[in-house]
């Protein structure tokens, strides 16, 4: 594999595109340049992490993670289950406290933020996308995507456009009306995609986000992913998946609540197309 | 609508439009909250069906004891008609000139309607056609010619006569007279107050309506001029006055008048000496006191009812906040903050209760219908003799305070259950994971909390109130837990818990409960003592429900019956508190259903040898000379005693123990017994209730013989409880050193000198008749009351005084038992909900067994026996809980009432009947969530989204 260049390769005998509206590209058409323009603006970081989780025995999930993850970089977090990934993601992104150590995010310390400042900065920069997809059941595909931007204060009017446009550029805009149970789980991901991306966050966060999808289908949703962080988005996201994770722009593997030493074999990649 | 009901409005009020007011500015919640609202029709439906029945728990009683109390305020106002004030003279003569100059005053003109002299008098009447007479009549002597302002008499033949024509020959009686004593117009009776008798012709039955509901009992209307016969003179001994207008305007002016009355009075010769009252509206305020004062008892029995509706909506909440966890926490992640996540929980909470509100006015009001058809008819009866009539009363304003009383306690109860959602750890929230376990780190802001807690706890403890005291001791038990959390295993800090409640309710009983024979304080300390055991039990046993897993566990050579068991006992042993709770509310419901059926049994049964003191007819007469049993009556009497009895026609006024007016002054006719040396050495009906000053009866005969200040009263305060009546001098304090059993010596009993004050009022007497051995009481009475009919005499048998006396306590045990019974049906219904919650919750759990090889069967059976046992556990805590209660209650009873006989086996039937009824319809209440969980499919059980 090139350094600095990398293609999706889509799984023999399987047909280019599973879904409407965002057909993967033939082989020799997706070809990504990952040596783009490297900023050098750090977005989050973290240091000396550390989180317990209690019980009949403390489970120590982090020790003391030190972690830098730069503007428009995507970087997949791998390593075996238990190893402190999801965990990592739930402390960095917000969603979780952690026991010690600090997370700065776009240079706000989220250790000293209460619970309301936290939750209306993880509105305003944060987009979230999740191995089961976790959309409203009682709301439709639209409404849906729409959430972020109501609870920030956006007018019903603007919301509803913006989520249209998104849903559009997802090629989901004819599925815009429909309710989760009507969409296929790779639909359902898309939507997730559109929701975690229609407010413009400054990072995404994906937490399995092909754990609950087929192989083509999973390939479809990476590469929506690298589209967005073509564009300019950070996205940080947990994988089991190698395919998934080679196609990120960095790759770092957890063991035991610790950033394993880059190894030679994964290369540090630019982010951005 | 009084003040906590108008507070309860207007916070209901605010509280929904503050909602309004949010749905407006951020729809997004809204729209969230009305999809949620209606996504799962049948799930609403039963939502609003348990808040449906919540409010109508809280609504349906209040409505009841409304219509108690109006009907006996309208009771008040019917017995005085349209008289308002009254001039007299403590039942003493006075000249017709005053009610002359009454009438003749221009002062009064404006204010006043009419004036008319008139008697009023107790005595006796017999119909010498029909042969059979009555004594305790009002004989009611009125002016013909001052009769108009103050209505028609409305006879049976619908006629309307002011009495123009009765002359001195003729009388009209009461209807209920009439019933009693079958007389018909054209009979002849025979009228006798005193030693003084007449006869007059039934000239007609006047119909329960305008002056002839006057006084509410059996009465006897003559024209005035009829009176010098029963009176020896032409003297008076009432004026009656009345306003002008109606209703309101009625009251205004006899407020205006009555002053105006005692100004004209003041100035006549012998003015000064009467007595000006405005009758009707006393009377009206004292009932309606007395219904204020006493309605805390209904309260506590509908909160009963409502305590269980409350649990239902919590069940039901925190049933859908548990499902709703991994939709909120997604909202939490995309920034939806925690008071957001608490405003959507509001708003779909006011929605259902929207919904409910009206519905609950069918659910009040069948509770309502159910009330009035098994109570109405005998609440009212035997209240003081009269008759009254219950009519349901709906009042607007009640009606809208228990709406929005239902719509707080939904909301309140959304409200916490949303707090306590908003507290996730969204991570695990998201994942539909259980919560981590918190820190053991203690916040200083908690711990201060704790230490302001202990400290109100200690200076409750100390207060010197039982009743706080008990509450303090809550207060510090709850500390000790919160401050060893973390530290100690959660099971052993939930035994230690449940262990020192249920200690501490048992200790409290058995100290303070003989000590506080004040009777308020009696039944609040018992409830309180009920409810601590019952919630001490329940969590004692939910935290070592892990030993039936654990036996479970140890099926080893039948595992399907192992694997069945397991979940369901996993599931409730890793939830102490919250099955504990479930515990506890039916519980609550078992203890009070066992609390009434043993105490009424132990409490309210007829034991007439021991309360008739062996006496079998009770016979009375309007005559003061003794009562001589003809010589083919005597044969088949065994002994008898002669009690000198005098009809006390006048005000009365009665305390509690504790001190609290019961009644305030209002006219009442009362039965005073004068017992002499000789009656007192003689047996006389055993008491049913002692004051706690004295060990025996034999210290309370010692007491009325030697302190006049002692009397026995057939009305029962407490320990402590006084009556007031008018006496010659003025009003007369008596104290009340005990209680025949209701019916038997209806009144007042008290030695020579304590009846001293009233000897002004007519004298009769009562003779209480032992029968011979194989003569049969009925017979015995039927036999005297023929044979006496013309001297107006009445002869009931003693047990069908003791049964008649017995119908109003009777008829409380039968509404306690009623909302108990309500109760009931609201914890049957939260057991269908717990399991319908228990297939919400369990969703994916059920998905996976079934996944792994779990047969149908095994799903259905799991749901049900969770339902089995929640019934057993809550059944056997309950009836502990009820048992332990009762008996420390009736051992303390002893002392003051001898427990009767009680029919054991018959009684444990009964329980066992209903608790065994209460598991059928408990399973039946789950089996629709055990076969829907069964049914389950497992690879939808476990679909992401559903």
């Amino acid at each position: 594999m090139m350094d600095g260049a990398r293609s999706i390769e889509l799984p023999p005998g399987q047909p280019a595109g599973v879904d409407r509206g965002l057909r993967p590209a033939p082989r020799e058409q997706v070809d990504v340049a990952v040596n783009a323009t490297r900023t050098t603006d750090t977005i989050v970081q973290a240091s000396r992490l550390r989180k317990v989780y209690r019980g009949a025995g403390d489970v120590e999930a982090l020790r003391g993670v030190d972690l830098v993850v730069e503007r428009g970089e995507m970087l997949a977090l791998v390593g075996p289950s238990g190893s402190g990934k999801t965990t990592l993601l739930n402390c960095l992104s917000g969603l979780d406290r952690f026991d010690s150590g600090t997370v700065v995010v776009d240079g706000t310390d989220l250790a000293t933020m209460s619970d309301r400042a936290r939750t209306a900065y993880r509105g305003r920069n944060m987009g979230f996308v999740f191995q089961a997809f976790n959309l409203l059941p009682v709301l439709s595909a639209v409404e849906n995507v729409e959430i972020p931007l109501l609870l920030q204060g956006v007018s019903g009017r603007e919301a509803r456009v913006r989520s249209l446009e998104m849903l559009e550029t997802l090629g989901l805009a004819h599925r815009a009306k429909h309710r989760p149970d009507e969409l296929s789980g790779g639909e359902q991901q898309r939507v997730a995609v559109a929701r975690a991306l229609v407010h413009r966050p400054a990072v995404v966060w994906a937490d399995e986000p092909t754990g609950n999808l087929d192989t083509e289908v999973s390939l479809v949703i990476v590469e929506l992913l690298r589209r967005m962080n073509a564009d300019g988005q950070t996205i940080v996201l947990v994988t089991h998946n190698p395919q998934v994770a080679e196609r990120a722009g960095r790759v770092l593997r957890m063991r035991d609540g610790r950033i394993e030493p880059p190894a030679d074999q994964l290369p540090r990649a630019s982010a951005g197309a | 609508m009084g003040g906590p009901a108008v507070v309860v409005v207007i916070l209901a009020v605010l509280v929904y439009a503050g909602l309004a007011i949010t749905a407006l500015r951020r729809p997004l919640l809204a729209r969230v909250a009305a999809r949620e609202a209606i996504r799962r029709p049948v799930q609403s439906l039963v939502v609003i069906a348990g808040l449906t029945i919540g409010t109508g728990a809280i609504l349906g009683p209040q409505v009841w004891y409304d219509s108690i109390t109006d009907s006996f305020i309208a009771a008040a106002n019917r017995s005085w008609g349209r008289v308002d004030i009254t001039v007299s003279a403590g039942g003493t003569s006075f000249g017709p000139d005053v009610a002359e100059r009454l009438a003749a005053d221009p002062a009064l003109r404006t204010s006043v309607a009419g004036v008319q002299a008139g008697v009023d008098l107790v005595g006796s009447v017999s119909d010498l056609d029909q042969r059979l007479g009555l004594s305790a009549v009002r004989i009611v002597g009125f002016d013909p010619a001052a009769q108009a302002p103050f209505g028609a008499y409305v006879l049976d033949d619908g006629t309307q006569t002011y009495g123009d024509g009765l002359g001195s020959d003729n009388a009209i009686l009461s209807r209920s007279l009439a019933d009693s004593i079958q007389a018909r117009p054209g009979d002849t009776v025979r009228v006798a107050a005193g030693s003084r008798t007449i006869e007059l012709n039934v000239a007609g039955i006047a119909k329960p309506e305008g002056p002839g509901n006057y006084g509410l009992r059996p009465a006897v209307f003559l024209a005035l001029p009829a009176a010098p016969g029963l009176v020896g003179s032409d003297l008076i001994n009432v004026v009656w006055i009345t306003a002008t207008g109606d209703g309101q305007a009625e009251s205004e002016a006899a407020r205006m008048a009555a002053p105006l009355v005692g100004a004209v009075l003041a100035g006549a010769p012998g003015g000064p000496a009467l007595d000006v009252r405005e009758v009707k509206a006393d009377e009206a305020a004292a009932q309606a006191r007395y219904q204020e004062d006493t309605g805390w008892v209904f309260l506590f029995f509908s909160l009963l009812v409502v305590a269980v509706g409350t649990a239902l909506v919590v069940n039901l909440m925190v049933a859908l906040a548990e499902e709703r966890r991994p939709r909120l926490a997604v909202l939490r992640t995309l920034g939806l903050s925690r008071s957001g996540l608490v405003r959507l929980s509001l708003l779909e909470g006011a929605v259902y209760s929207l919904v409910a509100s009206p519905l609950s006015l069918v659910t009040g009001g069948l509770i309502t219908w159910v009330l009035f058809a098994y109570a109405a008819d005998a609440t009212v009866q035997g209240v003081d003799g009269r008759d009254i009539v219950m009519r349901p009363s709906v009042r607007t304003g009640t009606v809208v305070a228990c709406l929005a009383l239902g719509a707080l306690v939904t909301l309140v109860t959304v409200f916490a259950t949303a707090v306590r959602t908003s507290r996730m750890t969204i991570a695990s929230a998201i994942k539909d994971l259980p919560e981590p376990e918190p820190a053991p780190r203690l916040s200083w802001l908690r711990l201060a909390g704790l230490l302001g807690l202990a400290v109100v706890g200690i200076v409750a403890l100390l207060a010197g109130d039982v009743r706080v005291a008990f509450v303090g001791a809550w207060a510090l038990i709850a500390v000790a837990s919160a401050l060893v959390r973390g530290h100690v295993p959660d099971r052993a800090r939930a035994t230690v818990v449940g262990a020192l409640l249920t200690a501490w309710s048992v200790a409290m009983l058995l100290v303070y409960g003989p000590s506080s024979l004040n009777l308020d304080v009696a039944i609040q300390v018992y409830f309180l003592g009920v409810a601590t055991s019952v919630f001490g039990l329940s969590l004692l046993v939910a935290a070592n429900l892990r030993v039936l897993e654990e036996l479970a566990a140890r099926l080893g050579g039948v595992s399907t019956l192992r694997a069945t068991l397991r979940p369901p006992l996993a599931y409730m042993t890793r939830r102490p508190l919250r099955t504990g709770l479930t515990f506890g509310v039916l519980g609550m419901v078992v203890a009070s259903i066992t609390v009434w059926t043993v105490s009424s049994a132990a409490v309210n049964s007829l034991d007439v040898d021991r309360d008739s003191g062996g006496f079998d007819v009770e016979v009375t007469s309007a005559r003061a000379d003794l009562v001589t049993l003809p010589a083919d009556v005597r044969i088949h009497v065994a002994r008898s005693i002669s009690i000198p009895t005098r009809h006390y026609l006048g005000r009365e006024r009665t305390s509690f123990g504790s001190g609290a007016v019961a009644m305030d002054w209002h006219d009442e006719l009362i039965p005073l017994y004068e017992l002499s040396g000789a009656a007192v050495g003689s047996a006389l009906p055993r008491l049913s209730q002692r004051d706690a000053s004295f060990s025996s009866d034999a210290d309370v005969w010692k007491a009325v013989a030697s302190d006049p200040t002692w009397i026995i009263s057939s009305w029962w305060g407490g320990h402590g409880g006084k009556i007031w009546l008018i006496g010659r001098n003025g009003p007369v304090e008596l104290k009340i050193a005990g209680s025949f059993a209701s019916g038997l010596l209806d009144g007042i009993a008290g030695s020579r000198e304590a009846l001293a004050p009233f000897v002004g009022f007519p004298a009769g007497t009562t003779l209480l008749v032992q029968a011979q051995d194989g003569t049969d009481a009925a017979d015995l009475a039927l036999q005297v009351r023929r044979s006496l009919f013309a001297e107006g005499v009445e002869a009931f048998t003693t047990r069908a005084l003791l049964d008649q006396g017995a119908v109003q306590p009777r008829t409380w045990g039968t509404i306690f038992q009623l909302f108990s019974v309500m109760g009931l049906v609201a914890g049957v219904l939260s057991l269908g909900v717990l399991a319908l919650r228990a297939v919400l919750e369990r969703r994916r759990a059920i998905g996976i067994l079934r996944a792994l090889g779990s047969q149908p069967r095994s799903v259905l059976a799991g749901i049900l026996i969770e339902a089995t046992l929640i019934v057993a556990v809550g059944v056997a805590v309950g009836l502990v809980a009820g048992l332990e209660a009762t008996s420390v209650m009736l051992n303390v009873d002893a002392r003051v009432t001898p427990v009767r006989d009680v029919d054991v086996a018959g009684m444990a039937t009964s329980l066992a009947m209903i608790y065994g009824a209460l598991l059928v319809v408990a399973l039946l209440a789950s089996v629709g969530p055990a076969v829907r969980a069964s049914r389950l499919s497992p690879v939808e059980a476990m679909r992401p989204v559903d």
